[in-house]
C-alpha cells in the first residue's frame, strides 16, 4: 500500500463542518469576562531597523496592563545558526531552535507571483492593507489541478528534499512565475519583477520593444 | 433598538445597538460562534451566512436590516445529527484545512447550489468568488461543490 494517492479521511472535520472551530475570538468561558485583551502593534514603517522601543506612551494611557515586546521574552530556544557561522555540514534536524515568533518574508504561494504584493508610497505608509487591495488569489483564478509526482532528489540536505511543507521554498512559485516571464518571452522579455501584476507585464513588454528598436 | 430574527428556525427577540451587523448579532446575541469574521470589510465571505435562503456577507448586513427575517448558520445545516450533502462533501473531498473560511464557504455553495443545482467547474469558482481560502487553492473546495451537486436532489 501506498500513502500516495490514498485518501485518508480526518477526523477532526465534522466539527469543524458543524459547529465550526474554536478561534480565539471564540471562547466564551465566563472566566474571560474581564480577560484583558491583547493587540499586536505593527511596524508603523516599511524596512526599517529597530533600535529601540519606547513604549512609556502606551503604559500611561488607561487599561494598558502591559506591553511586551521581544527583548521580554528571555526563555526563547536558540535561532538556527546563520549561513555566516554554518560550517557547510547538514543542519542536524529537529535541534531546539525557534522559529522567528513573528514571520518576516515566509508567506510565498501561488499567490505572490501574480498578485500579492505589500506597497508603500514614498513616506512608508502601507498602501495594501485590506484584503481586497492585496488581492489575495480567489477561486477563479486558479486552474483546477493535476497531482504529478517528479521526483529528482537534491544532494544539499540529508532528506534529498526541495520543497519543504508550506514553507517559501516550493516549486509553485517558480514554476508560475517562468511561464510568465515564457508566454511574453517571444517580444523579448527575459524578467519580470515578482508579482507579476498586469501592470508590471505590460511595462516589462514595453521596455523589451523599446530596447529591440 | 428592538430585533426580531429567525436564526436555524429559532425565534430571537433582543435590544441591540442601531449600529450592530449580523455577524456580531449571529455570535455575541445567538451565541452562534461557527460564523467567523475575517476582515471586516466584504473582502473574504468568512461570515457567509443565508438570510431567507440566500447566501449574504453577514459583516455587511446590519442586524436591524436582518429582522423579520430568516437567518441560517453553519450550526443550522445538520439535521438530527445528519451532516448536510455540501458538509458531507467538503468532508469526504478534503475541502478544508485549518477550517476558518469553511463555514463562509459551506453556505455560499449550499446558495449556489439553490440557484444552480448542476454547475460547471467555471461557474462554482465564479460563483465562490468572494469567498477567500488560504490554505486549499481551492481545488478540493471546487471538487466538494460538484460532488455535493451530484447527490443533491433538491437543495435545502
Amino acid at each position: 500500500m501506498s500513502i500516495m494517492g490514498t485518501r485518508v479521511i480526518r477526523t477532526e472535520d465534522p466539527r469543524l463542518l458543524t459547529v465550526g472551530g474554536v478561534y480565539v475570538d471564540d471562547l466564551r468561558t465566563p472566566g474571560l469576562n474581564r480577560a484583558a485583551r491583547v493587540t499586536f502593534v505593527r511596524s508603523p514603517l516599511a524596512h526599517a531597523r529597530i533600535t529601540g522601543i519606547d513604549a512609556s506612551e502606551a503604559l500611561s494611557e488607561p487599561g494598558v496592563v502591559a506591553v511586551l515586546t521581544v527583548a521580554d521574552m528571555d526563555d526563547l530556544a536558540p535561532s538556527p545558526p546563520s549561513s555566516g557561522e554554518w560550517d557547510g555540514s547538514p543542519a542536524p534536524l529537529g535541534g531546539p531552535w525557534a522559529e522567528p515568533l513573528l514571520a518576516v518574508d515566509t508567506v510565498r504561494f501561488v499567490g505572490e507571483p501574480l498578485l500579492e504584493e505589500m506597497l508603500y508610497d514614498v513616506e512608508g505608509n502601507p498602501l495594501t492593507c485590506t484584503l481586497a487591495d492585496y488581492a489575495v488569489i480567489s477561486p477563479p483564478d486558479l486552474p483546477s489541478f493535476e497531482l504529478v509526482a517528479s521526483e529528482t532528489p537534491t544532494d544539499l540536505n540529508p532528506l534529498g528534499a526541495k520543497g519543504i511543507g508550506e514553507a517559501g521554498s516550493i516549486g509553485s512559485t517558480p514554476a508560475v512565475h517562468n511561464a510568465v516571464v515564457d508566454a511574453v518571452a517571444h517580444l523579448g522579455v527575459r524578467h519580470i519583477d515578482m508579482p507579476a501584476t498586469p501592470q508590471r507585464v505590460w511595462a516589462a513588454i514595453n521596455k523589451a520593444q523599446k530596447e529591440s528598436e | 433598538m428592538k430585533v426580531h430574527l429567525t436564526v436555524n428556525g429559532k425565534d430571537i427577540t433582543a435590544d441591540v445597538e442601531d449600529r450592530m451587523l449580523l455577524v456580531h448579532f449571529l455570535r455575541d446575541v445567538a451565541d452562534l460562534t461557527a460564523t467567523n469574521v475575517g476582515c471586516d470589510t466584504t473582502s473574504c465571505g468568512a461570515c457567509t451566512v443565508l438570510l431567507d435562503g440566500e447566501s449574504v456577507k453577514s459583516c455587511t448586513v446590519l442586524a436591524a436590516q436582518a429582522s423579520g427575517h430568516e437567518i441560517t448558520t453553519l450550526e443550522g445545516l445538520a439535521s438530527d445529527g445528519t451532516m448536510h450533502p455540501v458538509q458531507r462533501a467538503f468532508h469526504e473531498q478534503h475541502g478544508l484545512q485549518c477550517g476558518f473560511c469553511t463555514p463562509g464557504m459551506v453556505m455560499a455553495i449550499v446558495s449556489l447550489l439553490r440557484e444552480n443545482p448542476h454547475p460547471t467547474e467555471e461557474q462554482v469558482r465564479t460563483g465562490l468568488e468572494g469567498n477567500l481560502c488560504r490554505c486549499t487553492g481551492y481545488h478540493n473546495i471546487v471538487r466538494a461543490a460538484l460532488a455535493a451537486a451530484e447527490t443533491v436532489e433538491v437543495p435545502s
